[in-house]
């Protein structure tokens, strides 16, 4: 059969791709040329989606959150993509429809085949198409189209990826994915787990009968200490003493009328003996409380305590009374009656205010006679006064006398200090006359005389008169002037204190006759007497009034008392019915009660004692239970331990099973693991050829001329050495380690075309996706020059490129000739899609 | 250029491996026939859940009998 090609596409609502575009391959070689984002990829894996319904790659957590194979725009929310294949004699139609899901894979797809005339739905659709195309999903993958992903993965440094990217490649992934599934670690997990269970089984059952066996003996020696022999710990035993405490808690029950109910015999078994026990125990409980009620003493006690209340209560009354009237005695007897404290206390308050008075009267003479004593003291500071005046001066009169001595003198001197002016005043003239005239003789005489000498002697005279004698009548009259006034000023002293002693003496006789003669001291005296006798006074009252108070007080508390007293005897006689000798009634009465209550007492001890002993045998035969109950335990484990021998075998049998079901898978897994590496190694030396061969021609490196792929095993898994080697100097490297990124993809773009080219499918289909990515202009040029001879070598396929570069695009559009090659180029991208120029 | 087919060497080592399986024993290569079968069936989570179906089968065995034992 001819190899199908694909002719025809129409794609809407798919990835990148929103409105319907439409496109039709009419010549081998298809470039697909558009920018970054522009929607190649999603063209190109739209071919994938309509065939298999899945597209490789798009897994990972972000795409099980949102559906990322339906257009996000896309109006009916649904990707269609319609392809048309021929093989020349016949036409294929693949219809493949999705509605937008929540997730991007596990959504289910709509397929329809058309084919020969007949149209197929559904897994039916798919098997067919699949068969008819000779391809399953893996090897389209692989051997179809090369996804830009796939690349990256088979030069990753990480031998994980790169182990699963060769496993892919050569078809042998699924024998890595059967290893993986096989679950070897959880089978072993289980095994020891049964192995841990097998070691346990029966260990704590020994243990426990152990435990127990140990118990009964201990507990069987505690109650053989107390006084049982080992026959009395036998189930039997234990009824028949069950029987008699049951038969004595009756008879208790009987004699204090309780009706209690009927306990049936327990079986000879522990579970029956605890039961009835319980029961008997309850039965013990009715007849300590019922015991308790009937023999209670609590009435009659409390009847006691109310008569002896009633007792005290005559007693303290009666003790009060007598007190109180005692009290009251020596009251009288200190202080009168009341009456007479009242006459007192009247008589007291009258002095009072006598004495109050008088304190009164005396208060206000105290300025007065204070007053006196000033101006008596003042008199005499007077008088002293004039005492040193007259002693000093003289008297009055004399003073005055001689006032009037003094002045005459002074009269007298100013006359002759007057004369001697006048003389003086002669002499001037005469001397001024003498020497004027100069006459030689006296003109009053006429006597001859010297002018000069009389001159002279005249101012000798005149300097006598001016000098001395003026000047010491002057200075005389100024001391008699001082003198004089001096005199005068006493004078006048003198008769201002004559004046001011006599007003004094005048207020001081006025003062005498109303201070009666009194002094300060005597006065205060008199007054701090009066006070004395005024507290003294006070306090008696307050003494008579207190205690007056207080007879008064005892006398109305012991007449209620009185009272109250008579009130209980009339309590005594109603309740009693007697009418004298109430105290001695009371008492008898109260211990009438008391011998009542005793006897009381005493039968209520008995009959607790009793079943106090009932209770005790009941504990005893409990413990007698715990043994029987040991006993069924120890029996019940013996009995036990051949069925956990049973359980034992049975669980050996299950590991066993596991066991070999492990050591199978194992074995599978060892061999599927051989045959794998086996079949690796014989494709890639059979690639090995054809991938050095398109390595030689897209890398052309100028030292590792040749790449070799090698698998290798550890631990049962399958690694693959990606290296390059030098054949003249066989020398190598690890591609991932030396190669630069375009080095590493040309190398692995290699492998995926010897692959491609050599293997046989009935789909004529080769895609690249971007396969010039990192690499330089000389090598896109090789690039372009393989896919040449491709399409000559291969003309039953059609090989669609899709790219972004355009050197590249330019590179395939110089070398290749336009018959066989299309060019379908992207404009832009929008909301609604690719833009087809 | 030489071109060879693939395709069958998937089906061929499937055989390749029963053959050697062989010579360990039956129930080995019945198990590995099972886990083709559960693979083509769902793949390698049907290969993981079967295996575990039949751990459980065997550790359930024996309590189911003795149930039925027991009744």
């Amino acid at each position: 059969m001819r190899q199908f090609k694909l002719v025809h596409a129409v794609i809407s609502g798919f990835r990148g791709i929103n409105q319907k575009i439409e496109l039709s391959f009419k010549k081998p070689l298809i470039t697909i040329f558009g920018g970054n984002g522009t929607g190649k990829t999603s063209i190109l894996t739209a071919f994938e989606f309509a065939i298999f319904g899945q597209v490789a790659y798009l897994s990972g957590e972000e795409f099980q959150k949102e559906d990322a194979i339906v257009n996000m725009h896309n109006s009916e929310k649904q990707a269609k993509v319609e392809l048309t294949f021929t093989n020349g004699e016949k036409v294929l139609k693949v219809i493949r429809e999705r509605k937008m899901g929540k997730r991007t894979s596990g959504v289910a797809t709509k397929l329809t085949v058309e084919y020969d005339g007949q149209m197929l739905n559904g897994k039916e659709a798919q098997k067919f198409l699949e068969e008819l195309l000779g391809v399953n999903f893996e090897d389209y993958v692989r051997l179809i189209m090369l996804h830009q992903e796939a690349i990256a993965e088979l030069v990753s440094a990480k031998s994980q990826v790169r182990s699963e990217a060769f496993d892919r490649l050569l078809g042998l992934k699924k024998y890595t994915d059967i290893i993986q599934a096989l679950p070897k670690a959880k089978l072993r997990d289980k095994i020891k787990n049964l192995e841990i269970k097998l070691n346990r089984i029966g260990v704590e059952e020994e243990t426990r009968l152990k435990t127990a066996t140990e118990q009964r003996e201990k507990k069987e020696k505690e109650l053989l200490r107390g006084g049982l022999t080992p026959s009395d710990l036998s189930p039997y035993s234990a009824v028949v003493e069950f029987k008699k405490i049951r038969n004595n808690a009756y008879q208790l029950a009987d004699k204090t009328e309780l009706k209690v109910p009927e306990v049936e015999l327990p079986e000879p078994n522990a579970k029956s003996l605890k039961e009835k026990l319980e029961k008997m125990r309850n039965i013990v409980r009715q007849l300590y409380d019922h015991t308790n009620k009937v023999f209670s003493t609590e009435q009659i006690t409390s009847e006691i305590v109310e008569l002896q209340e009633l007792q005290n209560s005559i007693q303290q009354l009666k003790e009060e009374i007598q007190n109180a009237k005692k009290k009251m005695k020596e009251i009288e007897k200190k202080y009168g009656t009341s009456n007479q404290m009242q006459e007192k206390i009247n008589q007291i308050e009258k002095e009072i205010k006598e004495t109050k008075k008088k304190i009164e009267e005396n208060e206000k003479l105290l300025p007065k006679v204070r007053e006196l004593e000033e101006l008596k003291k003042e008199i005499v500071n007077i008088n002293e006064q004039i005492v040193k005046i007259t002693n000093e001066l003289g008297t009055k009169d004399d003073i005055k006398h001689k006032i009037k001595e003094l002045r005459e003198r002074i009269s007298e001197l100013e006359n002759e200090i007057e004369k001697m002016d006048v003389l003086a005043k002669l002499l001037g003239n005469a001397i001024s006359y003498i020497k004027a005239t100069l006459i030689d003789t006296c003109p009053i005489c006429g006597a001859e005389i010297n002018p000069q000498k009389v001159t002279s002697k005249l101012e000798r005279k005149m300097q006598e008169i001016g000098i001395t004698t003026i000047q010491e009548l002057q200075h005389k009259k100024k001391e008699l002037e001082a003198t004089l006034k001096n005199f005068e000023k006493h004078h006048e002293t003198l008769e201002t204190l004559e004046k001011k002693l006599n007003e004094r003496k005048n207020r001081e006789k006025l003062l005498e006759d109303e201070t009666k003669g009194l002094t300060l001291p005597e006065l205060r005296n008199k007054i701090d007497e009066l006070r004395g006798k005024l507290r003294e006074l006070l306090s008696q009252k307050d003494e008579l009034t207190e205690k007056q108070k207080e007879l008064n007080k005892l006398e109305n508390s012991t007449k209620k008392k009185e009272k109250s007293l008579e009130n209980l005897y009339e309590k005594i006689r109603d309740r009693f019915a007697v009418s004298a000798d109430y105290e001695q009634v009371l008492a008898a009465k109260i211990d009438e009660l008391k011998t009542k209550a005793s006897e009381i007492d005493k039968n209520r001890t008995e009959h607790l004692n009793k079943i106090r002993d009932l209770e005790e045998k009941l504990n005893i035969l409990g413990e007698i239970a715990e043994i029987v109950e040991m006993d069924e335990k120890i029996r019940e484990y013996r009995k036990l331990m051949p069925e956990l021998q049973k359980q034992k075998k049975k669980l050996e049998e299950k590991k066993d099973k596991l066991v070999t079901l492990l050591e199978a898978i194992e074995k599978v897994e060892k061999v599927i693991s051989e045959v794998k590496i086996e079949a690796s190694k014989d494709v890639l030396e059979m690639l090995q050829s054809r991938i050095n061969e398109f390595y030689s021609e897209i890398c052309g490196h100028p030292y590792f001329d040749n790449l070799k792929i090698k698998p290798t095993t550890r631990k049962g898994k399958t690694t693959y050495e990606f290296k390059a080697y030098n054949t003249n100097e066989k020398r190598e490297t690890y591609v991932v380690t030396r190669f630069s990124q375009a080095q590493m993809n040309e190398a692995a773009l290699a492998t995926f075309l010897a692959l491609a080219t050599t293997q046989k499918t009935n789909l004529g289909l080769l895609i690249l996706d971007d396969p010039s990515q990192n690499m330089d202009a000389e090598h896109k040029q090789s690039l372009a020059k393989t896919i040449i001879k491709l399409t000559e070598q291969m003309p039953q396929k059609t090989i669609i490129i899709a790219t972004a570069d355009q050197q590249f695009q330019n590179q395939l559009e110089n070398e290749i000739p336009p018959q066989i090659s299309q060019k379908i180029e992207i404009k832009k991208w929008t909301k609604d899609g690719p833009t087809l120029k | 250029m030489s071109e060879f087919i693939l395709e069958k060497i998937e089906k061929e080592l499937d055989k390749k491996i029963k053959m050697n399986l062989q010579k360990t024993g039956k129930d080995i290569v019945e198990l590995w026939e099972n886990i083709l079968s559960w693979y083509n069936d769902g793949g390698v989570e049907n290969v993981k859940r079967q295996i575990l179906a039949l751990i459980d089968k065997i550790l359930k065995e024996k309590e189911d009998e003795e149930e039925v034992e027991e009744r």
